[in-house]
């Protein structure tokens, strides 16, 4: 199976390069440009069979190492 | 003393730590590979030094999580033994729970190499000791990550516990909380544990430990564990 994970920085914590993004979209003509968040995406490969399973430890994986919860929010997704 | 410094694949720090221990301070020097699972019995201070484990990847300091040395580093910090984490080795242990808050990149997405001004705020930590409160000292930082960043609650804990015990200021010592140089909350240059024997901070004392390097306030934060 595989999963995706993506990782933004939690709202209330400034993501210097995304206002950067945005600034210069807006300066090449892009004005309808209202916010630019920049993160990671994670593709991740899982020996499994079992979809509610590898949803659960992929929630784990996010939680002891991919995602730290003090600066950054994540959405993960198995796709089968 | 016996002096421990915890090397993770990456860490360039080892090197100037040891040397400064080692010969400018007489003391023995034990650098211990990440993948130990035990720290020497008889070690009084544990460093954590800086550098840019594991290649920086995911976040700096996240993928030591894997390092068997790591549950050795958080029972040294919890038995309230002198641990100094420096740089990476700051980032190390946020990223394990050792200390709250997090760093982030430099605002302006810059690497930032320069001598900032820092107000010793308190003395607890043991690596503080040499310094009177209000003391103005620079120490050199020089990394991309340095941005301290810690939630409402994670700020308020710090701030009520006398744990922010280092802050950028200017050289008069007069701090602005909204301008710090890397954009960091509360001008925030290093914290202590809640019971003040951990202490991490971005600058570098290793670097400001010699006359000949221009200073020697980074030999006074080494030996500061010394003098007690």
């Amino acid at each position: 199976m595989k999963a995706t994970v993506k990782i933004f920085l939690k709202e209330d914590v400034t993501d210097v390069a995304g206002k950067t993004i945005k600034e210069r979209l807006i300066s090449l003509g892009f004005g309808e440009v209202k916010e630019v968040r920049v993160g990671k995406l994670l593709e991740i490969e899982i020996e499994s069979a079992d979809r509610e399973n590898t949803v659960n430890r992929v929630q784990e994986m996010c939680s002891r190492l991919l995602v730290n919860s003090a600066i950054e929010e994540s959405v993960a997704e198995v796709l089968s | 003393m016996k002096i421990a410094i915890a090397e993770f694949p990456g860490s360039h720090g080892a090197v100037e730590v040891e040397h400064i221990y080692r010969r400018v301070l007489g003391q023995e020097v034990v650098r211990v590979w990440h993948q130990e699972e035990m720290l020497p019995g008889d070690v009084d201070i544990l460093v954590i030094p800086g550098g840019a484990s594991f290649g920086d990847y995911l976040r700096p300091g996240a993928l030591a999580r894997g390092s068997q040395i790591v549950s050795a580093i958080r029972k040294f910090a919890r038995e309230n033994r002198p641990t100094l984490a420096i740089g990476n080795g700051f980032q190390i242990l946020c990223e394990i729970g050792v200390l709250p808050g997090a760093l982030l990149p430099n605002a302006g997405m810059k690497f930032l190499k320069h001598d900032p001004y820092i107000m010793v705020e308190h003395t607890d930590s043991p690596f503080l000791k040499g310094f009177e409160e209000g003391q103005v000292i620079r120490l050199p930082v020089a990394c991309y990550f340095g941005r301290y960043y810690g939630d409402k609650r994670v700020l308020q804990d710090l701030e009520e516990g006398g744990r922010v015990a280092l802050r950028y200021c200017d050289k008069f010592g007069d701090v602005d909380p909204q301008a710090p140089f890397n954009g960091c909350s509360n001008a925030i240059a290093g914290i202590t544990s809640r019971h003040h024997n951990v202490l991490g901070l971005m600058a570098h004392p290793e670097r400001a430990a010699e006359a000949w390097l221009g200073s020697t306030e980074g030999l006074t934060l080494l030996e500061g564990p010394l003098r007690s």
